[in-house]
């Protein structure tokens, strides 16, 4: 086993950081393009202030605070005052066009219950539409975020212990067991450091820009927190300003001369579709990356194709690898190089879950390297007994080092099973190739839509409540399509096999209108299929993995809904069966196990 | 503008978010989403609604947009 290099010194922490910090500055950008700067070396003060003001608002030490804004402006001086005020800040994520709000304010419910949150700040536009919370959390308060920015009298600053927690990750977009990633000081200390020393390199001229939410890791800490420890100025965008002009990214990137930016992959296809390159200038950026969702080389490559023109650089293109778990990142792909795709032989890598490289063919797999861990480090990969791996081998990948996070808020027994003596288990798949780590499919409980985690389970009882959907016979999974992440469901129909399409249609239609009512997820494709054809273990649990596999790739079993029969043949499951002694049965053990083990 | 002229330009606009929707029998009371136009897709409708009438929709408005009529009433609010 490679041993961990000791760090050399310990990475000083947020407050430090913000107390001596003399350059760079975040530029805000509204939906009009107009531009607000805050001078780095002014959040000292700045800061000081909103705590204050909080503790006049009776924030504690300890406390947790929940934060709602799509301005990120006011997102980021609250979530430094909370963090200056010795309280832990809880980002939830801001309603926006097409949530539904039921639901969606029935989540954030059950994510501040969960954190025990004092209080809400929440952007006065949200302040009418967020009091109804108040019922909902027992003792919570709502408080005016933009009040709090202007209330300007005081200071506070309460230094935090390393092993503190900073403030709270929700990666879960279920509302059933909503789970707080703590990033403790430290874990953010090591990872800020980590990104913007060894993955980015940055460097005097640097300019970093994103329009990623702020209540996702990836724009919370990676361009609000992080570029703090390098001074790198950053530019931020209104998320939806990406979402209503895909093209607008780029845009931005070339007028604002920047060098450096982030999204996961299904942004980078939305932006090659979209793309418009006409008077942009892309040859200053020299870090693209991408992480969050699971990596589609020709997504990335459709993208540099798009932008070339523009004299976007291929080699900018950074694949990364992270998690809530390490704080954000844990591998990142070396700098400047070409993206690094292996072939490998689809079948062998499915079934025995060995790596045999080979060319670009039918039969072939490619797969994006997504690099090397930090210094001080280490990513390895177990079999489901947790015995060590050999390179080329398929199984669950493990991260160790400072930036792994200190556990679940208030969830032990959840805790013990991912944050492990000897590092994280991430419950994602992949394998190690020459040093380098490639993943080959992300957290197989969850279901990711648009960087969104969502757990299956809520999407299979709500499929379950439909009249004709046998309960606890359905399957919930997303896959990689041409567009991104697509939501799947595969549910067995109660009794008769001979439902006619007009059924089939009616419980289709319903399904989906529910599920979108429900969760706000658009289902893409629904196979229903008679009785008892779900493979299931021993113990009767479904075999999410198996029923995926037979959905898709090079030999569906599943026929597909528009385009075939709908019913599952007894014959493709004996094939089902047998293929599960392979790499679907070492997947099956590892979910299997996680989830006894939460039993 | 008219409903039906409004409706018309939704149509338009979704067609050049996403060639492959149907729309022609979108309606003013029609649900998006049994047309199969997802949220982000919406978001797109709303950029190219905002380009061709040259307005600007508050960011921070916390709209449901189910159906064309969510939409107009949203313009209605738009400066």
């Amino acid at each position: 086993m490679a041993a961990i290099e000791p760090s050399t010194s310990e990475p000083r922490l947020l407050l430090d950081v913000l107390e001596t910090i003399s350059t760079g500055d975040y530029a805000f950008v509204d939906g009009r393009d107009r531009v607000s700067e805050v001078p780095y070396a002014s959040l000292r003060e700045r800061v000081g202030r909103v705590a204050a003001a909080l503790a006049r608002q009776g924030i504690r030490p300890g406390d947790r605070v929940g934060l709602m804004s799509s301005d990120k402006r006011e997102l980021l001086l609250t979530f430094l005052g909370v963090v200056a005020a010795g309280a832990i800040p809880v980002p939830v994520a801001e309603a926006h066009l097409m949530a539904d709000l039921d639901a969606h304010l029935a989540s954030c419910a059950a994510i501040l219950r969960r954190a025990g949150a004092r209080a809400l700040v929440a952007s006065r536009g949200l302040v009418p539409v967020v009091w109804s919370l108040r019922a909902e959390v027992e003792g919570a308060r709502v408080l005016d975020g933009g009040a709090l920015l202007e209330d300007d009298a005081g200071d506070r600053w309460v230094e935090a212990e390393a092993d503190a927690p900073c403030f709270l990750q929700f990666t879960s977009g279920s509302t059933a067991a909503p789970k707080g990633v703590v990033v403790t000081h430290r874990s953010l200390a090591a990872n800020a450091v980590g990104i913007m020393r060894h993955g980015l390199e940055v460097r005097e001229g640097d300019r970093a820009l994103a329009w990623l939410p702020l209540f996702h890791d990836m724009g919370l800490i990676g361009f609000g927190l992080a570029p703090l420890w390098a001074a790198l100025p950053v530019v931020l965008l209104p998320t939806i300003s990406f979402l209503k002009r895909p093209h607008s990214w780029m845009a931005a990137m070339s007028r604002f001369e920047a060098t450096i930016t982030f999204a996961p992959n299904f942004a980078y296809g939305l932006a090659a579709r979209r793309a418009r390159v006409e008077g942009l200038d892309l040859s200053r950026v020299r870090v693209a990356g991408c992480g969050a969702e699971p990596i589609a080389a020709a997504t990335l490559e459709a993208f540099c194709r798009a932008y070339a023109p523009a004299g976007f650089r291929a080699e900018a293109m950074m694949p990364c690898y992270g998690l809530a778990e390490t704080t954000l990142a844990a591998t990142f792909a070396p700098r400047l190089r070409p993206l690094e795709v292996l072939h490998a032989e689809a079948e062998a890598l499915e079934v025995s879950g060995e790596v045999r490289p080979t060319s670009a063919t039918a039969g072939a797999r490619g797969c994006v390297s997504c690099g090397v861990p930090f210094p001080g480090h280490e990513v390895r990969v177990i079999d489901a007994d947790g015995r060590r791996l050999d390179e080329d081998q398929v199984g669950e990948v493990v991260v160790r080092g400072p930036s792994v996070a200190g556990g679940y808020w208030d969830d032990p027994d959840a805790s013990r099973d991912v944050f492990v003596d000897d590092g994280l288990r991430t419950g994602d798949l992949g394998f190690l190739h020459q040093g380098e780590l490639y993943l080959l499919g992300r957290e197989k409980e969850l279901v990711i839509l648009h960087g969104r985690n969502h757990h299956p389970h809520v999407f299979e009882l709500e499929a379950a409540e439909i009249d004709g959907v046998r309960r606890g016979n359905v399957v919930a999974f997303s896959r990689l399509g041409p567009g991104g992440d697509e939501l799947v469901i595969v549910a067995e129909l109660s009794g008769r096999p001979d439902r006619d399409p007009v059924e089939r249609a009616e419980v289709e239609r319903a399904l989906r209108a529910r599920i979108k009512r429900r969760t706000g997820a658009v289902v893409k494709d629904v196979y229903l299929v008679d009785e008892g054809t779900l493979p299931k273990t021993t113990s009767g649990k479904l075999k999410r993995a198996e029923v995926k596999r037979a959905c898709g790739g090079a030999t569906p079993r599943f026929a597909h809904p528009r385009r075939g029969p709908v019913s599952l043949g007894r014959a493709a499951i004996g094939v089902g069966r047998h293929v599960a002694r392979g790499v679907v049965g070492r997947l099956g053990h590892l979910i299997e196990a996680r989830e006894e083990a939460r039993e | 503008m008219s409903e039906e002229e409004f409706v018309e330009v939704i149509r338009g606009a979704v067609r050049r978010v996403d060639l492959s929707l149907e729309v022609e029998r979108l309606e003013m009371e029609s649900s998006l989403e049994d047309f199969g136009i997802t949220s982000v897709t919406m978001m797109e409708v709303v950029g190219v609604l905002e380009d061709d009438l040259g307005l600007r929709f508050a960011d921070d408005d916390l709209v449901v947009l189910r159906t064309p009529r969510d939409l107009f009433a949203l313009i209605h609010g738009a400066s």
